[in-house]
């Protein structure tokens, strides 16, 4: 017996010393997306090392090499949204907190939970505000190394279909004008309107929509979802939804929509930045403007396609992880995200690179004057199960505003706030 | 001589102990801890980004008060019910079909198992496609025949509607395998005693197909209600719980909660109730097989 409790000992310390073997204390990994050997590798081989994402990515991968004293670093590639969130949860949870955490709508829930370091002063220093996250005590604890705004991107060819040859200003304008096209496309083609998907990609394109109006779902810590204004946009992305091709703006989704906007078959479309290399490559007749406002509105706008990145508190080497930040945002790298369609963080890119801007096309001209002016964050963080909020904001206000057409808004906001009150107190 | 027996009796039980330990180690391992732990995480909050903070049965309350739940748990069972109601009849009737000695059975036989092999990711993704609104091929050929097009994810109907179908399909090929199996382990020579009676096909099936499948029916229903408590990735997949919410089950939330929201007490009290809930029903159908089984030998 005593030697089978001996070979059990030993075949456990076997385990650990193999499992430690695996992770040599001195390497960096970096999880951020697309900066992988894999995912340059692949570049090369298309050949599109000219493709203005992989530069973008290259450079951020080169300026990280850069560093000063980073010795071996290996890129790994963690995914996107829900499960980038859960690895870094797991990896974090686990005690193995990486140099650095990255992701879009979940990281104001790490600030939240006051997970991450304040920023040093001269990377806040260097950014709009916009692409700044706070924590509960107001310090800066994440930076994005670029995003986009929404924009309303139009077919100038569908709208001539039907007499139109300016895109819409207003919401009656772009509503008279969604229904006179989708009238004459009579099943061939829509006019178009809000996406209501029943997700972050719904909330996301609707929020512009509400903030127009001066109100976002969560404001001066009460839940919004019974202020008449809100009532009145949900009326206007409902009455919009008949100019979209049935049952696409609210799918689970989103790709039938866009493929359909791509394909000529959609005159307006609610996007970002990036849908422009799409109707070029499509060589779509296209044009972009801000998106129309309400009667008495004010512009309104949400950040998206972000890249937030933040040093996790128990991080091992808190100033390398710093400056792995700092090397992302190196101007000349930042300036790599213009042709890729992204925003840059860095406000002398803002004041110093707008003839290159503009030579990229109107929609970056737009996206970086809505950045830049109207200082637009990301979706509102609820301060108690923001994700369980979300879920109910955008399946059962957002998407059943459109997929229940005969329920009354009035119903659909209450049934939500009874299910969301007992989430938030 | 006595004392020889029982100390080889303590051997040969330790060296059985032996052989089993390492699968006792591996059970309670992969299994055991993974259950306790989820059934104490019931009595936490927990994000994994902060430490756990036990909340006694708070979890447990919400989940019974606020109504929501609940409709979720019954939304599993009536269509895991349905679900499993036509994929038992609908697999005991092809199976009946293929146990005869017709020409390509085998060819049908790997046909209806094809469904189960192949990934669920990749044959939702082909019914997503055949019930997209716009430009699906469900839709195209109701306009080509002049029918208007179906909006499927507007519908609770259709949306479970599918989710049975899919549900089925997928499902249908080894309950099939198995009910061949009890149908091909009874005796011929009943049958044909039977026939020379001059007993029915009808009378044939009640009285002598159905009780010789008695417990290979046990078996299907049994992991097939365990089965159905359990189905979340076709809900995931197919509906993503459209229409506004409509066709979430309690299970579809669990993984929600766990694996998206990382509001994992709330997933770990759901688990644990889903789990004592299926146990239950599981219980149920075992008296009541038992009590039948003791009636028919009587």
């Amino acid at each position: 017996m005593k030697k089978l409790l001996l070979a059990v000992v030993l075949a456990a310390l076997a385990l650990s010393v193999f499992a430690s073997c695996g992770r040599g204390d001195d390497e960096v990994r970096i999880h951020l997306l697309g900066l992988t050997d894999d995912a340059i590798a692949n570049y090369t081989e298309l050949g599109t090392m000219g493709n203005p994402g992989q530069q973008f990515g290259l450079g951020v991968r080169n300026a990280i090499l850069d560093i000063e004293g980073i010795g071996d670093v290996i890129f790994e590639d963690w995914g996107w949204a829900e499960t980038l969130d859960s690895r870094q949860r797991a990896a974090i949870a686990a005690g193995d907190h990486p140099h650095i955490v990255g992701g879009e709508v979940f990281m104001p829930s790490y600030a939240l939970d006051d997970l991450l370091l304040p920023l040093p002063q001269d990377i806040v220093d260097r950014v709009v505000e916009t692409f700044l996250i706070r924590n509960p005590r107001n310090e800066p604890v994440a930076v994005a190394i670029g995003g986009t705004v929404f924009m309303l991107f139009y077919n100038y060819d569908l709208m001539a279909q039907a007499g139109f040859y300016a895109p819409p200003t207003t919401w009656d304008e772009w509503q008279m004008m969604s229904d006179a096209i989708t009238a004459v496309g009579n099943g061939e083609f829509w006019g178009g309107g809000v996406p209501s998907f029943p997700h972050a990609g719904g909330a996301l394109r609707a929020t512009p929509f509400f903030r127009m109006q001066g109100v976002d779902f969560f404001q001066n810590g009460r839940l919004m979802l019974d202020d008449p204004r809100i009532h009145s946009t949900l009326q206007f992305i409902r009455d919009m939804n008949r100019n979209l091709p049935p049952g696409l703006g609210d799918a689970a989704d989103e790709g039938p929509l866009w493929t359909a906007f791509n394909n000529q078959q959609i005159a307006f479309g609610v996007d970002g930045t990036w849908r422009a290399s799409y109707l070029e490559r499509e060589g779509v007749n296209w044009g972009v403007t801000t998106l129309p406002l309400p009667a008495g509105g004010v512009p309104g706008n949400c950040l998206v396609g972000v890249t937030f990145v933040g040093v996790p508190r128990g991080a091992s080497d808190t100033e390398l992880s710093f400056n792995i930040i700092r090397a992302a945002l190196r101007e000349d790298v930042s300036v790599r995200a213009i042709p890729q369609g992204r925003v840059s963080p860095l406000r002398s890119i803002h004041h110093n690179e707008r003839a290159r801007i503009a030579a990229e096309g109107a929609h970056m001209v737009v996206a970086y004057q809505i950045v830049y002016e109207g200082g637009f964050g990301g979706l509102v963080v609820f301060p108690r199960n923001s994700a369980e909020v979300w879920d109910i904001v955008n399946t059962m206000v957002i998407a059943r505003t459109t997929q229940s057409p005969g329920t009354p808004i009035e119903t659909i906001t209450s049934e939500a706030i009874a299910r969301i009150n007992p989430l938030l107190n | 001589m006595r004392s020889k027996i029982l100390s080889r009796d303590k051997r040969e039980a330790r060296i059985a102990y032996l052989i089993l330990i390492p699968i006792f180690l591996y059970i309670a391992f992969w299994n055991l801890i993974p259950l306790i732990l989820g059934v104490l995480l019931g009595f936490a909050e927990y994000n994994v980004l902060r430490p756990p903070e036990w909340v006694g049965l708070r979890n447990y309350r919400h989940f019974f008060a606020s109504g929501v739940y609940m409709r979720l748990l019954w939304r599993q069972v009536w269509i895991g019910g349905i679900a499993l109601g036509i994929n038992t009849a609908l697999s005991f009737a092809i199976a009946m079909a293929l146990n005869n000695k017709a020409r390509g059975r085998g060819f049908f036989r790997t046909s209806f198992y094809v469904p189960a092999v192949a990934a669920v990711s990749v044959t939702s993704a082909v019914f997503v496609a055949l019930i997209d609104p716009f430009g699906g091929g469900l839709n195209r050929f109701l306009v080509s025949i002049g029918r208007d097009a179906i909006i499927w994810n507007h519908s609770q109907f259709w949306m479970v509607f599918w989710i049975v179908v899919y549900f089925v399909w997928r499902s249908m090929g080894p309950a099939i395998f198995i009910w061949l199996g009890g149908l091909q382990g009874i005796d011929p020579s009943l049958h044909e005693a039977a026939k020379v009676d001059g007993a029915s096909a009808f009378k044939r099936l009640r009285f002598i197909t159905l009780p010789g499948l008695r417990f290979v029916a046990a078996f299907i229903i049994l992991t097939g209600i365990i089965g159905a408590m359990q189905m979340f990735d076709i809900i995931m997949f197919l509906t993503a719980g459209n229409p506004y919410g409509r066709t979430i089950t309690l299970m579809y939330q669990i993984y929600r909660h766990g694996a998206v929201r990382f509001n994992l007490g709330m997933a770990g009290a759901s688990g644990t109730i889903l789990g004592i809930f299926t146990l239950l029903f599981a219980i149920i159908y075992f008296v009541y097989m038992q009590r039948r089984e003791a009636k028919y030998d009587a």
